[in-house]
């Protein structure tokens, strides 16, 4: 087992240093092609909206995970379904509270391989000023074939950021998982 | 025997009372089913859109009845009718103004200071404002959240009153009342131009 790693992080450091202008870290997020969703039920219907500011930093190297980080911050009053029901309502105090808190914030703490080109990055989300830890499921195209294109998904439970809850904290009309869709379509920074 | 034209009440105004008479059956039916049957979550939740859409024309249209009302004199009530009956019709004529008015208006209080914040879009058209101010209030809330229960209830009984009056009068005293508020045909107008 301990040789195993140490091999592991012998050719990682091999890698690293033979792939190091073969995968720059640095990647520029291309916002026009990319989109962040988020998804959930209201009254058993499904509905579906996007966030429409947002940026994200994001420090990817496969061969030093250790020191790749994503960072994301977006803006809750640009949560947007398309449905004015919906969306007179999420900027209210009682849901993103956008007068208070107008930025929302993912920051990756971990990024560990799962298998093939699928990872998951454990990180801290940061909604109406509450920080908790949530797991961000990702997947990346090739990475030496750019634009790189990664799709991700997290889901949260929208009562661990008080989303709603003097609205509806049984989750009887929201529900209270909330899935959040990335499709982040990135460049590494020339 | 023929009701003569001062007997009735005129066209618009027997168009205001029986579109709204309509509607207000619908919105004390949709309150209690929204309130006492178990309803999908769905239909539930578009039917108080529904009703707080219909809910908000009705407060629009009672001030558009009310300036009518105020503004054309009513068919004077029969002649059969003792001095109590008169009295009787005239305050249940104003007690049903007086609540068309305060259950919507009670019904728009809890949908502004309600913590849902859920907008009120009229039938999906346009947006019809909260109340400002009360938004996210529970004393107020919860006031007239009970006011409006309520006098719904009250609004109900009255109308009851009032459909039982009518029925009563033919019954009783044998005289229909009815075509006071039924449409009817303009009387031939005097031809202006052999003037």
């Amino acid at each position: 087992m301990m040789k195993n790693l140490s091999l592991m992080a012998l050719s990682g450091l091999l890698i690293g240093a033979g792939a190091a202008t073969a995968f720059a870290a640095n990647y520029t997020v291309d916002y026009t092609n990319s989109k962040v969703e988020f998804s959930g039920t209201h009254a058993d219907n499904p509905f579906t909206g996007q966030f429409g500011e947002w940026t994200a930093d994001i420090v990817f190297d496969p061969t030093d995970l250790a020191g790749s980080k994503i960072t994301a911050t977006f803006k809750p009053a640009s949560a947007k379904t398309g449905n004015a029901m919906y969306d007179g309502t999420l900027p209210a105090a009682d849901w993103f509270d956008v007068a208070n808190h107008p930025d929302a914030k993912f920051v990756s703490q971990s990024i560990a391989l799962k298998e093939g080109n699928h990872y998951t990055a454990n990180g801290d989300l940061t909604i109406r000023g509450i920080t908790k830890p949530v797991v961000l499921d990702f997947t990346l195209s090739d990475l030496s074939a750019p634009p790189v294109k990664a799709e991700g998904t997290l889901t949260l439970n929208r009562l661990d950021f008080d989303l709603g809850k003097k609205s509806d904290s049984s989750a009887e009309w929201v529900s209270k998982d909330i899935e959040i869709k990335l499709n982040i379509v990135a460049s590494p920074a020339k | 025997m023929m009701s003569h034209r001062q007997d009735r009440y005129n066209n618009v105004a027997i168009f205001l009372h029986w579109i709204m008479a309509i509607s207000f059956i619908l919105m004390l039916g949709s309150g209690l089913a929204m309130e006492h049957l178990e309803l999908a979550k769905s239909l539930k939740f578009n039917m108080f859109q529904w009703h707080k859409s219909l809910g908000v024309i009705l407060l629009v249209a009672f001030f558009i009845r009310i300036s009518w009302r105020l503004l054309h004199k009513p068919p004077a009530l029969p002649a059969s009718f003792s001095r109590m009956e008169k009295i009787g019709a005239e305050a249940g004529h104003w007690a049903l103004y007086a609540l068309m008015f305060v259950v919507p208006l009670a019904g728009w209080a809890l949908v502004s200071s309600s913590v849902y914040g859920l907008p009120t879009i009229v039938f999906g058209l346009f947006e019809w404002p909260h109340i400002p101010g009360i938004a996210g209030n529970e004393a107020i809330h919860e006031i007239s959240e009970e006011a409006h229960k309520y006098l719904a209830w009250a609004f109900g009984l009255t109308i009851l009153g009032h459909i039982s009056a009518v029925v009563m009068h033919k019954l009783v005293q044998n005289e229909n009342i009815l075509p006071r508020m039924l449409p009817h045909k303009p009387i031939p107008q005097i031809d202006m131009n052999k003037e």
